[in-house]
């Protein structure tokens, strides 16, 4: 039996809950019941469903042309220059996105538990171990996902576990919100798809995958898992400290951390350990952004090779992490790019759909100019 | 494209450029005299054997006459050759014509054919015309006859160097197993290997590395079993090597190894016969070296490190439950210290209150922090342990007495450590030493250095920081281009049976999958079902007296993965 | 050459990136130098008292109107290190009497002031070591100060976020000092753990 050296379909869909479970699952419930009050859930749900659509137009793509990355069939697809723009955006986003993560966990790590440390040096930290990891193939890519998966699913799993016990489902009524109003609900559920949106990833990924076909099972398996981990938080938050409070509340699933320990007095309490091993959840989804903005540069300028680029791009990053001023104008700046982010991850590849749709593009299987190989 | 076959091309690419020239390492004679050879003329002979060995003083040469008629000369070195084999069975034989060949006349032409085939009572013996291979047969303990006239010499192998008994190895005892290791001397290894192997499938490739020591290198494999792109690419890596010395099987490991800058052990070495030969059916390739007693075994995974051959002989729950334990001590060696430090240091809202009042009173006339304490007694323990390695066993015994118990608690209570600290320590060490696979634990020992000045300036984050790094490390290593951290990243099920926890030998149907092997079936197909069978309670008391039911003998076929004599390779 | 500048030049970049990370140890405090609060009880004070008992640290003397919700003063139970035997050997040495100079678990220090921040501050003066909440089990709250409301003081609290959210906030009939002063014979530290 041959062991597959290139990415499996499990594989593929532990880089997507990998890298969608980060940072931002930190303050989603805020960011949820912000919005839409109790009906926070819902609009969570809503939120995964429209990254699901988001990854099934990726992953149609990715089907159509197996063997390429977003950056080259786009230019095959919508012609040289107007993909030019395409693609620049998109590096540019996720390099931003990539210095916004490092730059949330920077905040979180000194608000909660390094106070007097310089938020400058847990960003740079993040960000270099990031750039350490980045140098690494496509395999051992998936390999790292792979092997932290476990560590990111099971501490949400046990706080969400633990947190059972106060949660009163009173607080989770009504299910749709108090007097829901249209316009936030939208805004709620785009911020939300926002937070979704490191999923893009996908289309780096799926070329290196061994067998393309069954990108569509692991992509609904990954934003579903992930979904559900997003969901059951809100509920988790919301039923254990009512909307209101949640309100108040700047990383609620850090709070619930903090407001649950463990039978057996093991730890006398969970935040610190908590955040302790949330820093592999924000390294995965930090290092996908990362990984994906130099791989996309390096396909982009035709490199033979993306790890000449990890070191380069870390103090834009870092300088890019550096541009808000406080954690308020932080998380301002996280929500608008967000939504406006989606454009680029989720509109963009269905203009590009539409267009390979229409002029009848079709990725070649064996077409092996450009074909990437696993490297 | 695998990626065995992508890092080959690479390494052909890197043949294909431009090559400086290397200063090669130097060996005389081989330089100076690489293609001469015999001339008929004895006298001659003599002349350049002297030059080159004769001022050595256990260089040995004495003149005779071939069946009195053929002046002849006999060179060896005297400590390395056995001399009564030489009496025996070459000069008595030789100088007292033999019976079958009285009164025959012969030609000096024929000479050497009547002395290979009808004299010499010697099953190694061959003759050569190029000095290169006589001296080389000389400098190796055998014995070379040069004839008048003859344009060949004749070289008997009569090496005899002592070697030490087999014993059981020392760093890797078993409870339960046997009890034989590898010894210094090659064929001595590769006949132990035979025994336990006795296939023709057993294939034995040697090379010599080393252009001084010119070391015997045995690369070991099963055709049939191991991936033959495996042996190719570890025939390939050794055949590159260039270097004076192999004086042990830790200098090819260095050569041959994916990341030579990782702490950790890409490859395996062990003492123990059957665990070689276990890796070998796995699909493994063994690989020895002439004087070291340790066999390299390529390629390696990390799982292997605290797996024991004792393992597949004891039970498998209880096995496993062991390996759980290795493993823990394994973390232990690895995180206690720094994580004691982040604790203390950063997070003591994490330990339980009473605990943390009272950690905070042991440690109240402690001159030091934390992370500068456990460092000092960290460094300590390492000098201990280097210390007491080297000694002989009594000292060594009571030294760690001096040193764990006297200085130990003498810190304590001087109050220069505080009595936690003192406890950490100790589970971490005695973590370490848990770990079978010695160089193993190297890597954890020395790694908990940088956790541990990482817990001191972020705490539980610096740790995880640590640790992360160490993971995405470990998952980039390869061995021959297997996955370092396989058969669990990337998952496979049924080499998963054999990592934490050890299924029955029964289930492990299969051979590792990560090894690629063309033939992974290791237990035979019919082999549950034959167990599955209602057991026959032949010496139940209500049974005694029945009739015995038909039982087959032996449970599964007899062919795993031996091809048996039909070597059709 | 090329190498050994490339070389070079990696050197330069981790000694570089080496630098930010070798000034660190920003929080590193160790156990033994905080102080650990055991349990806070928060009385009202009067002006008086405030005045005469409050150093001048957070502001000056009187160059502020006394808050809406009166003057406070926060009583402190701190455990004090080495008091607290390890392992079960001496065990309840501690509490006895209780009196001065007795083996006393715990110290129970008074802050005032005219927030909880002000008298928070003020207490720290009193004490060598930095106070820690990480340990706090419970705030005892008198029932003067609960009727004038506990919005401020819980805001206060839950923004620390060295104190647990799991710690008891209760509210005393009487005094909350004299919450914190009592003591059983038998208690070591365990009053409230």
């Amino acid at each position: 039996m041959e062991y597959p050296r290139q990415i499996t379909a499990i594989q593929a869909a532990a880089i997507l809950i990998s890298t969608i479970i980060g940072v931002g699952v930190l303050p989603l419930p805020l960011f949820a019941v912000r919005d839409g009050n109790s009906g926070a859930p819902l609009l969570t749900l809503l939120g995964g469903i429209i990254a699901y659509i988001g990854i099934w137009i990726i992953t149609k793509l990715g089907i159509r042309f197996p063997r390429q990355s977003i950056i080259l069939y786009s230019e095959a697809v919508l012609g040289k220059w107007t993909a030019w723009i395409g693609n620049v955006l998109i590096i540019g986003f996720f390099a931003f996105l990539t210095a916004l993560a490092a730059r949330e966990f920077g905040e979180v790590v000194i608000t909660s538990v390094l106070k007097r440390t310089p938020l400058e040096v847990t960003v740079i930290v993040m960000l270099l171990m990031a750039s350490l990891s980045s140098r690494n193939d496509m395999t051992t890519f998936a390999y790292i996902h792979h092997f932290y998966l476990p560590l990111i699913v099971f501490p949400i799993v046990l706080i969400l576990a633990l947190s059972l016990k106060n949660a009163q489902f009173i607080n989770l009524l009504p299910v749709w919100g108090n007097e829901p109003s249209p316009t936030d609900m939208w805004r709620g559920v785009l911020t939300i798809a926002a937070l979704f949106q490191g999923s893009f990833v996908y289309t780096m990924v799926i070329p290196a995958m061994r067998r393309p076909d069954r990108a569509m099972v692991a992509g609904f398996w990954g934003v579903f898992i992930a979904g559900g981990l997003y969901v059951s938080t809100v509920i988790a938050a919301v039923g254990v400290f009512g909307p209101a409070e949640t309100n108040n509340l700047l990383w609620p699933t850090l709070e619930l951390a903090k407001a649950t320990s463990l039978p057996g007095n093991i730890l006398e309490r969970l935040d610190a350990a908590f955040l302790a091993v949330w820093v592999t959840a924000v390294f995965t989804t930090l290092f996908s952004t990362y990984y994906f903005t130099i791989h996309a540069m390096s396909r982009f300028f035709r490199l033979r090779d993306h790890k000449l680029l990890a070191p380069f791009i870390l103090p834009f990053l870092f300088a890019l992490a550096m541009v808000p001023q406080n954690v308020v104008q932080m998380y301002d700046i996280i929500a608008i790019a967000g939504r406006l982010g989606l454009l680029i991850t989720i509109v963009y590849p269905l203009i590009v759909l539409l267009v390979a749709v229409i002029r009848k593009k079709r990725g070649d299987a064996g077409n092996g100019k450009d074909a990437e190989n696993a490297s | 494209m695998t990626k065995w076959e992508w890092s080959k091309l690479r390494s052909g690419k890197k043949k294909r450029a431009p090559q400086i020239e290397i200063n090669r390492v130097p060996d005389q004679f081989t330089e100076q005299h690489g293609d001469k050879r015999i001339t008929g003329d004895l006298e001659q002979t003599i002349a350049f054997v002297n030059g080159l060995l004769g001022d050595n003083g256990d260089f040995m040469q004495r003149r005779f006459d071939v069946f009195g008629a053929f002046p002849a000369v006999m060179f060896s070195f005297s400590n390395m050759s056995d001399t009564a084999l030489v009496n025996t069975d070459i000069l008595k034989p030789l100088m007292h014509v033999p019976a079958h060949l009285t009164g025959i006349q012969f030609d000096v032409h024929e000479l050497k054919d009547v002395i290979l085939r009808d004299t010499l009572y010697h099953g190694k013996a061959s003759s050569d015309d190029r000095f290169a291979m006589i001296v080389e047969s000389l400098l190796r303990g055998g014995t070379v006859i040069v004839v008048d006239g003859m344009d060949e010499a004749i070289m008997v192998e009569t090496t005899k160097v002592e070697k030490r008994a087999i014993d059981q190895p020392e760093t890797e005892q078993v409870i339960r197993g046997p009890r034989e290791g590898f010894i210094e001397q090659l064929g001595t290894n590769l006949s132990l290997l035979r025994y336990r192997l006795p296939t023709t499938d057993l294939k034995i490739k040697s090379m010599k590395l080393g252009r001084v020591t010119k070391s015997r290198v045995a690369v070991c494999y099963l055709k049939g079993i191991v991936s033959d792109a495996l042996v190719q690419e570890v025939e390939n890596r050794l055949s590159v090597i260039d270097i004076d010395g192999v004086l042990d099987v830790g200098y090819l490991e260095q050569f041959i190894e994916d990341n030579n800058f990782s702490p950790f052990p890409q490859v395996q070495n062990t003492e123990r016969t059957d665990k070689a030969v276990a890796n070998l059916l796995e699909g493994r390739v063994v690989i020895l070296v002439d004087g070291s007693p340790f066999a390299l075994i390529v390629p390696t995974v990390f799982n292997q490190f605290y797996q024991t051959t004792e393992d597949y002989s004891e039970r498998f729950v209880m096995v496993s439950f062991i390996r759980l334990a290795r493993l823990l001590a394994l973390a232990f060696s690895l995180i206690t210290p720094s994580l004691y430090v982040a604790i203390i240091a950063f997070n003591p809202e994490l330990i339980p209150t009473k605990f943390a009042v009272a950690v905070s009173g042991g440690r109240a006339g402690i001159p030091f922090p934390s992370v500068v304490e456990v460092l000092m007694m960290e460094a300590s323990m390492e000098v201990l342990r280097e210390a007491t390695l080297r000694l002989p066993q009594q000292i060594g015994g009571a030294l760690s007495i001096v040193g764990v118990l006297v200085v130990g608690q003498a810190a304590v209570s001087a109050g220069f450590v505080s009595p936690i600290t003192v406890v950490v320590i100790a589970l971490t060490t005695i973590g370490s030493f848990a770990t079978p696979a010695y160089n193993a634990a190297l890597a954890l020992r020395l790694l908990r250095f940088p956790l541990v000045i990482l817990a001191a300036m972020f705490g539980l984050y610096g740790v995880m920081v640590g640790l992360i790094l160490i993971a995405n490390h470990l998952l980039s290593l390869r061995s021959f281009g297997v996955p370092y951290l396989s058969p669990v990243v990337p998952g496979n099920f049924d080499s998963m049976k054999d990592t934490v926890a050890r299924a029955p030998l029964w289930s492990m149907k299969k051979r590792p999958a990560m090894l690629h092997t063309p033939n992974d079936d290791r237990v035979g197909g019919s082999v549950m079902d034959e167990l599955k069978e209602p057991p026959h309670n032949t010496l139940d008391p209500l049974k005694v007296g029945n009739h015995k039911e038909e039982m087959k003998i032996g449970i599964s076929s007899s062919n795993n993965g031996d091809t048996g004599g039909s070597d059709s390779h | 050459m090329e190498r050994t500048r490339r070389t070079q030049a990696r050197l330069l970049l981790v000694f570089v990136l080496a630098v930010p990370l070798l000034s660190g140890c920003w929080d590193r405090q160790e156990i033994e130098q905080r102080a650990v609060v055991l349990g806070v009880g928060i009385d009202v004070a009067s002006e008086q008292t405030v005045n005469k008992n409050e150093g001048e640290v957070s502001h000056l003397r009187g160059s502020f109107p006394e808050p809406e919700t009166g003057n406070i003063r926060v009583t402190m139970q701190i455990a004090v290190p080495g008091r607290i035997p390890l392992g079960p050997g001496v065990s309840g040495s501690g509490g006895g009497g209780g009196g001065a100079g007795g083996q006393n678990t715990v110290w129970v220090v008074d802050g005032f002031g005219q927030t909880i921040n002000d008298a928070l501050n003020n207490m720290q003066q009193s004490v060598a070591l930095p106070l820690f909440y990480g340990h706090l089990r419970v705030i005892v709250i008198s029932e003067a100060v609960a009727k004038k409301g506990i919005q401020n003081l819980n805001d206060f609290l839950r923004r620390n976020p060295e104190i647990r959210r799991m710690t008891w906030m209760v509210v005393s009939r009487g005094k909350a000092a004299e919450v914190m002063r009592l003591r059983r014979s038998s208690s070591v530290c365990r009053r409230f753990t």
